[in-house]
């Protein structure tokens, strides 16, 4: 006689709902697509690369694509989108209802589509940031101290952590929210802009992940004034005396808004009607 | 399973209530469901839904208790006992029919190659054997319908909530349908299934429960129902020779509220009061040699006339 | 085209109703207002034009802080063109720049514009319009209206009423005589400004199958362009560059007929950037609203 089959715990079902997350999104015509535009955004930037370098460094050219492509377009809304979509997705079109029959807990739900979109955000950022940075060094002669892999890196990691700060914010605003992707507009550009105007003191900034991958990029590429003007022109002066530490800004802030998820969604009665 | 298994009941609701805000859904609704088919029945906007929703654990009462198979309908281990078929269409796109099922039961802790094999043979016995791994973006209404029904059925759950599962399908799909919704009480398997098609209601169910306006109208067989309401006029078809003639006779008989002639040769239809004293007049008329009845019909004894009595 | 398909053109008589998508408008105005989230929505997005009337009567001392705070006000009021009352900056200004005005616009749009068609496909309406008398781009002429009215609160409507309530506060009419003229022509570019971005906006809600991927497409859109056109003005020192920005390009339109300083931005690129916008996403609309793709 065989035993019946017991449902997975938190981590198990964690595991399953990532893979098959990840399974649903990851199709060959959209990662041959993802890696097409990566390819065509690497050939305009060496062309852009190929005529700026007479009048810019190439490490500020890089610095400048990667602030203000990736870190204020590219790495906010990718993001957002895909932490929205793991969790509101199928609230939305209402398949979350064959989910939350199951017998499992919805901890390891919640957790399997926030560990799928971070992976799903951190891959695009990284291409997205990795990208132009090769294009600009297949011309070592544009960069005045050399090919600076340092700069690479800090963008890299500062990326990381803001994608997964970001899916987890896209997370919370997923199962709280009816519209969350128009709060997700509001957080990014609202939220954010207005800290913005606010002192480097201001505990409010905490509450953003701009600033901390801002301080983060600050620390680790140590930006002459030019370059700090070129990537924040809006913003005020900040010393390097007031960094902090954004690790553990970035890291705190992705605990607590995922653990707001957690609770909402454990909780909640998503109704099963259509939404708009 | 085991004999006292048989008689406990897998759903029961004590006396549950839920509100929406300052809506009430649902108002002091008991019943129970054993292993056997149970029709929910009610108009539209009476709380069917809610019913069902909070019998699948997917709301919580706000007043009482809802308990499958002895335990709370939210939790996890009462979760694993129910199958549930929600009544609108959604599915994801993207995947085929047998792979979403996998997926699914994967979350009942079955292994990959157990799950897709058991997800496999389900399909096949739902009639979509051909279609196993065409993408679910191309499935007719009717196979979706089936995709939706293997899913409440492929963990083998103890009790199957059904709403509104004959939507989409063909006549064909129907009566297949109702044989295998037939069949699950004999694998120890209790239904609870909605529907507003009454006629296909009544030939799969054991038992209805009737909901207007939030609470509990009826519950029962039908047969019982019809009994409930002797007030309600019956009409009676019959198929005798000589119909005029016995027309007449049966308009001196105090049961008889009005008699009708149709248009079908040797044919008339009755409308009678008490049809039990009814019946038996009619059984000494016949016995009396005076006539010869060929055929009795009741004709309102079924859901259809019961739901319209009761509900107005 | 319905043929394919296996449709059979009807026997029937089309409406006579002259714009048979008026009601489109309407059902796209109320959309918004509807819900009391909808209102909050529009309320906060008027919030700058607010603050500007709260600054109107502060400086013309209907409310009153102090002398001090009243004098420092008047002394930023003539150092800064965007907080003199008597300047048409001080009405465009708050519409034109990135925050609050691109912030606010990005917000208004993403409840509304951006979804608009989108959402009509997530639901199946298009099928429904389809089978009434109104044409594809009588369609979208409503829906564009419609988001047209509704983003018009704060970019055209807002400015006018503040610039009404300060000549009336004005100490005389010498501010009504000064900036009627070139109010009336900010507010007419500004109704080009509205029409034109809104339009790009229905127009690209047309193309994704969900709302979702709509808004953030008209997200990217705006955000994407700003990005895209500060870095190549900077990388490549031409600064005429930033008119790469679709909201540099509409704003700039704007400030030139309105007379405001420029930023450095190119008035023949901004029309051709905006003309070029609307054509290629008028085709790929076209090709997305044509029954095949509306019953797909």
């Amino acid at each position: 006689m065989t035993s019946a089959p017991q449902p997975p715990g938190v981590l198990g079902t964690a595991w399953l709902t990532a893979a098959q997350t990840l399974q649903a999104v990851v199709r060959v015509r959209r990662v041959v697509t993802l890696l097409l535009l990566v390819l065509g955004y690497a050939a305009v930037t060496f062309l852009l690369g190929n005529r700026a370098k007479e009048g810019m460094d190439l490490r500020v050219l890089y610095c400048t694509l990667a602030w203000w492509l990736v870190g204020t377009a590219i790495l906010p809304f990718a993001s957002m989108y895909f932490g929205v979509q793991a969790v509101h997705g199928d609230i939305e079109d209402r398949t979350s209802c064959y989910l939350f029959v199951r017998p499992i807990d919805r901890t390891g739900l919640l957790l399997g589509k926030w560990a799928a979109a971070a992976v799903l955000a951190v891959v695009t950022t990284c291409l997205t940031t990795a990208a132009p940075f090769f294009a600009l060094a297949a011309q070592p002669g544009g960069w005045g101290d050399g090919v600076d892999m340092a700069a690479l890196r800090t963008f890299v990691l500062a990326f990381a952590l803001g994608a997964v700060a970001y899916v987890s914010v896209a997370v919370l605003f997923g199962a709280l929210f009816r519209r969350p992707l128009v709060w997700s507009a509001l957080f990014v550009v609202g939220l954010q802009m207005v800290t913005g105007n606010l002192p480097v003191s201001a505990g409010l900034r905490r509450l953003t992940i701009t600033d901390p991958m801002r301080r983060l990029v600050l620390d680790g590429i140590e930006p002459d004034q030019r370059l700090t003007q070129l990537l924040w022109p809006a913003e005020r002066r900040i010393g390097f005396d007031q960094i902090g530490q954004p690790v553990c800004d970035l890291l705190v802030l992705t605990c607590v808004t995922l653990l707001l998820a957690i609770w909402r969604y454990r909780r909640a009665e998503y109704d099963s009607r259509a939404r708009d | 399973m085991r004999p006292d298994d048989a008689l406990a009941p897998v759903l029961a609701f004590e006396r549950v209530t839920r509100w929406y805000g300052h809506v009430v859904a649902l108002m002091d609704v008991s019943f129970e469901v054993g292993r056997e088919v149970v029709g929910l029945v009610g108009q539209n906007g009476v709380g069917k839904s809610t019913l069902m929703k909070l019998a699948a654990g997917l709301l919580r009462p706000s007043q009482g208790q809802v308990r499958v198979c002895g335990r709370d309908a939210t939790t996890r281990a009462a979760r694993s006992e129910v199958g549930y078929c929600p009544d609108f269409e959604a599915l994801p796109e993207g995947c085929s029919g047998a792979h979403y099922v996998t997926n699914l039961l994967r979350y009942h802790g079955h292994g990959a190659r157990s799950a897709a094999e058991r997800a496999r043979a389900v399909l096949q016995e739902l009639g979509l054997g051909q279609h196993l791994d065409r993408s679910i973006g191309e499935y007719s209404k009717g196979m979706r319908q089936r995709v939706r029904l293997a899913q409440a059925l492929a963990h083998e759950p103890r009790f199957v909530l059904l709403d509104e599962p004959m939507t989409g399908l063909d006549p064909v799909a129907r009566s297949e349908l109702a044989v295998t919704i037939r069949a699950l009480p004999a694998r120890g398997i209790g239904v609870l299934v909605s529907s507003h098609v009454l006629h296909e209601l009544e030939s799969v169910v054991d038992r209805v429960v009737l909901v207007h306006q939030g609470r509990l109208l009826a519950s029962g067989r039908i047969g019982e129902l019809r009994r409930l309401v002797p007030e309600l006029p019956q009409r009676v078809r019959l198929v005798a020779a000589r119909q005029r003639e016995l027309a007449a006779c049966l308009l001196q008989l105090p049961q008889v509220v009005a008699v009708n002639l149709t248009d079908r040769d040797q044919e008339l239809q009755v409308t009678v009061q008490q049809p039990r004293e009814f019946l038996r007049e009619l059984t000494r008329l016949g016995a009396s040699g005076s006539f010869v009845i060929e055929a009795v019909q009741m004709m309102d004894d079924n859901l259809a006339s019961v739901f319209g009595h009761l509900v107005g | 085209m319905t043929r394919g398909l296996g449709y059979r053109p009807l026997d029937g008589e089309r409406s006579r109703h002259r714009f048979p998508w008026l009601p489109l408008v309407r059902h796209e105005w109320d959309s918004l207002l509807r819900t009391r989230w909808g209102v909050a929505v529009l309320l906060l997005c008027l919030l700058p034009a607010f603050g500007r009337l709260v600054w109107l009567t502060l400086l013309h001392g209907f409310l009153q802080l102090g002398d001090a705070v009243r004098t420092r006000m008047q002394s930023q009021a003539a150092g800064e063109l965007a907080w003199n009352p008597d300047q048409v900056s001080f009405y465009v200004e708050p519409v034109l720049s990135v925050m609050p005005g691109m912030a606010f616009f990005l917000l208004l749009t993403s409840v509304g514009a951006a979804r608009s068609v989108a959402r009509d496909r997530a639901s199946n309406a298009l099928e429904l319009y389809w089978t009434r008398s109104i044409t594809p781009v009588g369609y979208l002429c409503g829906k564009w209206l419609g988001a047209s009215m509704v983003v018009g609160a704060i970019t055209i409507v807002a400015p006018m009423l503040l610039w009404g309530l300060a000549v009336l506060m004005a100490d005389d009419w010498s501010r009504l005589q000064d900036t009627a003229c070139p109010m009336l022509i900010a507010t007419a570019s500004l109704t080009l400004f509205t029409l034109v971005l809104v339009g790009a906006a229905v127009l690209l809600s047309a193309l994704p199958r969900t709302p979702n991927a709509a808004l953030v497409a008209w997200a990217g859109l705006l955000v994407g362009s700003k990005a895209v056109g500060v870095v190549f003005a900077r990388a490549l020192q031409w600064p005429e560059l930033r008119t790469l920005s679709v909201w540099d390009a509409a704003s700039a339109l704007v400030r030139a007929a309105s007379g405001l300083p420029e930023r450095g931005t190119s008035l023949f690129g901004s029309a051709m950037v905006l003309a070029m916008l609307l054509l290629v996403l008028g085709l790929f609309a076209a090709r997305r609203l044509r029954l095949q793709d509306a019953l797909a």
